[in-house]
């Protein structure tokens, strides 16, 4: 039995919930590997079936998850993985999935690695951040490498991704946040405008000014609150992020964690 | 610097469904179907990963209660009631000591959903102790996500067509499957109005076309065209832009406003209008066709 095919499949079964036709086509693997390695795993007590049920006509489908020792075997292959990418001379740290839960703001899903080039991650999806500053100060904990909270707040402004920029927002307010490194991170990674607009969306001041050059927060626009355009005007942020999407987050995760 | 204090944990799929299965169920007095809705739904079709609450839809009056109940009785409390949609009942419950520690419960809609035969018929339901959890497919979702227009939704959208892009007849099939249900109810007594249904649904599904972008509306293009002749159909008045900024920052859209008070005329062109399919076994129907079906004015 491989060890990357058994944990990718394990992996996909634990971050969604797949019949035996969705494992096959999520792995790019052939339905006879797909079996046999799911039939492998169930022998070692990994992977159960549950039988599950169609509103429509057709056959029932079966799903396929992992036992509480899968979980365990899969958590432990994880931070295996995890060291073994980071053993090559290249930084690494876990990427927002898990480091947005490590600083409070915890999100569902399969968790993925930052680092500085491109790489071959086995079961993570990979974020390439090439700023060697990000890697600095970063959290050693049981589970691995996490980015500081400042690189961590730098880094999800210019995400543009919403929810991760919502995160920023949030995490601005966090008593733990050293903002003159916040202000040295910003500055390295381009994002300076963006961290102010957020701080100030989020009635935070972090005593930034914003710079001449304009940054994007989101690929595309999407309207906003005339006071939240007034506001992206003075930082010079393009497409930002509204203040609606702000406060829900806010109102689900708390104003600080 | 040192250590948080507290060590979270990004949180699975599988601790949803364990949650469900182990402390959920067995507090459930019966069999209870639970509908996966909004980025749950996405966290379990694997496609991309979502805020930590957990979206629920439920059908019934029973089931709701029932679920409320069993949440009630793991120490969960309601947080806030929010009522974005006068007529769904929408609760959240709250337990920072559990895993799952945010749940979000609606019914009997999801942003005015219908859970029509056509929108679960490819879905699957997992059973999990007592909890019937309902996983809706991918093509419903990627329709359900074209409602709310928050930065967060148009997002999901583009993952979708990254990753997983949808069956564009199929997604038609349901659009018209909702349409067709409030068109039927606008000959009918009912206690709400109709008209603004068929409004919010037919907007909102071009307006999230219209925020996707060019290079995104690309990959669906009969989609895109269908939504945009959906709200031209509409003769409203007034540009999809405009429309955009209403719906993404008013508190709360007056419909008679937008149509200036007047909307017999347009409510009985709707009642008269056929129901549009995407063609048999999803065949492509092409903008002849669709001239044909039209009404004349």
């Amino acid at each position: 039995m491989k060890h990357e095919i058994a944990l990718g499949l394990l992996s996909t079964a634990t971050y969604g919930t797949h019949t035996t036709t969705e494992l096959v086509r999520a792995s790019g693997h052939s339905p006879t590997t797909v079996v046999r390695y799911l039939n492998e795993l169930e022998d070692r007590g990994w992977m159960e079936r549950i039988p599950a049920e169609r509103p429509g006509v057709g056959r029932p489908p079966i799903l396929r998850r992992p036992t509480d020792a899968g979980l365990a075997y899969l958590r432990e292959a994880e931070l295996g993985w995890f060291r073994k990418v980071s053993g090559n001379g290249v930084r690494i740290l876990w990427g927002p999935v898990r480091a947005l839960a490590f600083w409070g703001v915890p999100f569902m899903g399969r968790p993925d690695i930052f680092a500085d080039r491109p790489i071959e991650a086995g079961p993570f999806p990979v974020l390439v951040e090439r700023s060697l500053m990000f890697y600095e100060d970063a959290v050693e904990a049981e589970d691995g490498r996490f980015p500081a909270l400042e690189s961590l707040v730098a880094w999800a402004a210019k995400s543009g991704n919403p929810r991760h920029v919502g995160a920023a927002a949030i995490l601005l307010r966090d008593p733990r946040l050293r903002v003159g490194r916040l202000v040295e991170r910003s500055e390295r990674m381009r994002t300076r405008n963006r961290v102010g607009f957020l701080a100030a969306l989020s009635g935070g001041n972090l005593g930034f000014r914003p710079s001449p050059s304009k940054e994007k927060m989101l690929d595309t626009t999407v309207p906003v609150e005339p006071e939240t355009e007034a506001l992206a005007r003075r930082w010079r942020v393009d497409n930002p992020i509204s203040a609606t999407l702000v406060k829900d987050m806010e109102r689900l995760y708390g104003r600080s964690p | 610097m040192a250590a948080p204090p507290e060590h979270l944990r990004a949180k699975t799929v599988a601790d949803l469904t364990r949650w469900l299965e182990r402390e959920v169920g067995p507090r459930l007095r019966k069999e209870t179907e639970a509908i996966a809705h909004g980025g749950t739904a996405l966290t379990l079709l694997g496609i991309k990963d979502s805020t930590k609450d957990v979206d629920l839809a439920f059908r019934s009056r029973e089931a709701f209660d029932g679920f409320v109940s069993a949440l009630g009785s793991l120490g969960f409390s309601r947080a806030a009631d929010f009522r974005a949609n006068p007529r769904e009942v929408f609760h959240r419950l709250q337990n920072p000591a559990s895993i799952v520690d945010v749940v979000d419960l609606r019914f009997p809609t999801w942003n005015n959903w219908r859970l029509s035969k056509a929108v679960l018929r490819r879905a699957v339901i997992l059973p999990l102790s007592r909890v019937r959890l309902v996983r809706p497919d991918r093509d419903a979702v990627f329709l359900f996500k074209t409602y709310p227009l928050r930065e967060t939704d148009v997002d999901d959208l583009r993952t979708i067509l990254a990753v997983d892009p949808p069956d564009e007849a199929r997604v038609l099939e349901l659009f018209e499957d909702q349409d067709a249900i409030h068109r039927s109810e606008l000959s009918v007594a009912t206690a709400h109005e109709p008209l603004f249904n068929i409004l919010e649904l037919r907007v909102r599904f071009a307006a999230s076309l219209q925020l996707l972008g060019p290079s995104w509306r690309r990959k669906i293009p009969r989609i895109a065209r269908h939504a945009g002749q959906r709200l031209a159909d509409l003769h409203l008045g007034h540009s999809l832009a405009k429309l955009i900024r209403i719906l993404r920052t008013a508190d709360f859209v007056s419909w008679d406003e937008v149509l200036s008070g007047d909307f017999e005329p347009l409510r009985a062109r709707l009642a008269k209008e056929p129901s549009r399919r995407a063609g048999p076994k999803g065949r492509k129907i092409d903008g002849r066709e669709l001239q044909r079906r039209r009404p004349s004015p």
